[in-house]
């Protein structure tokens, strides 16, 4: 089984992005379940990706980073045991640390053969997030294994472009691109980078 | 490491604590509830609706100091007529909505999730039922 956590903070269009990766995937005749963790106690986004006919597991109430890693780990027993999938994509809350929970899944899964992390940053809020929530970004974005700066149809071609070396500056190695999920733009890019 | 000995071995290491997520304490606002608006409305008024709704809620977060929206997401389930989806994460755009309604709506059932910052719990929940109250109608229970 291959784990993809599909990081980044709230509203960045994780759920959009996650959606195109599954689709991708089943189109290769891959089997690929989806791990939904929402703070509240209320699910949404697992409702919504149902929709869309995947097999989804939902963890509410807490964060599977920290309190709810537990959880997760069984979410992935449960789900390899009942449904066997090829692929599990995972899409923690907006506040949460990918690394530390792609850690946990390394450590600790018995089958998850490798834990790739996509982080996603969100192009039309970005100067007020780097002002507010600065470490958390920088955070998602240092130990990813790609970063996705996603809503480019939201800001002038130039802005972008500051974003994008911004985040070059934070991402490692990592390759950073730039899509627009709503549209399609470029995740044809973001797939072969993924996969 | 694995099976259930990985499972308790990450538990006692664990002990179910929150870790510091850089100092950030999101105020979370969850609520499901059944509602009708009284008669029918087509799915374009529904949607006109939502977004009246949506931007009540913001202007009442922002009159309270709220500075930043992590997300205000919800699903209006009304059974044959279909499901609306929307959601919106800044204090100036409208809702992005997702799914479509096949027929008009009375009652349904409205699932929200917010997330916010800078403001408290019962502050988004006065901000969110006046909201509901001004433009989504009443509970399923109410006249």
């Amino acid at each position: 089984v291959r784990t993809i956590v599909v990081a980044g903070f709230l509203g960045s269009g994780k759920t959009t992005v996650l959606l195109e990766l599954a689709r991708s995937l089943t189109d290769g005749g891959n089997k690929v379940a989806v791990i939904e963790n929402e703070i509240g106690d209320v699910g949404i986004d697992g409702r919504y990706v149902e929709e869309h006919g995947l097999r989804v597991q939902e963890l509410f109430g807490g964060c599977i980073c920290c309190t709810l890693t537990v959880g997760l780990l069984d979410a992935l027993k449960e789900l390899e045991r009942t449904y066997d999938p090829d692929y599990v994509l995972v899409e923690p809350t907006g506040i949460a640390k990918p690394a530390e929970l792609a850690d946990a899944v390394r450590r600790y899964s018995q089958r998850s053969e490798r834990v790739s992390v996509v982080t996603l940053i969100d192009a039309e809020r970005y100067d007020m997030l780097t002002e507010v929530i600065g470490p958390l970004l920088e955070g998602q974005i240092a130990r990813a294994d790609v970063v996705v700066v996603n809503k480019s149809e939201t800001v002038e071609p130039a802005a972008l472009q500051r974003i994008v070396d911004e985040v070059r500056g934070f991402a490692a190695s990592a390759p950073v691109l730039a899509v627009s999920a709503h549209d399609r733009a470029g995740m044809d890019s973001v797939i072969g980078a993924v996969l | 490491v694995s099976g259930h000995g990985a499972h308790d071995e990450y538990h006692r290491h664990h002990h179910e604590e929150a870790h510091d997520h850089d100092g950030l304490q999101p105020t979370v606002f969850s609520l499901r509830t059944p509602l009708h608006f009284g008669a029918p409305l087509a799915p374009a008024q529904v949607r006109t609706a939502l977004a009246a709704f949506c931007r009540a809620l913001v202007d009442g977060l922002a009159a309270r100091g709220c500075r930043l929206i992590g997300h205000v997401k919800g699903v209006l389930e009304a059974g044959a007529s279909g499901t609306q989806f929307f959601n919106l994460t800044t204090f100036d755009a409208p809702p992005r909505f997702n799914g479509e309604l096949a027929a008009a709506v009375d009652s349904y059932e409205l699932t929200i999730n917010a997330i916010v910052f800078f403001v408290d719990r019962d502050a988004v929940e006065a901000c969110v039922h006046d909201a509901i109250r001004d433009h989504l109608g009443v509970s399923a229970g109410e006249a």
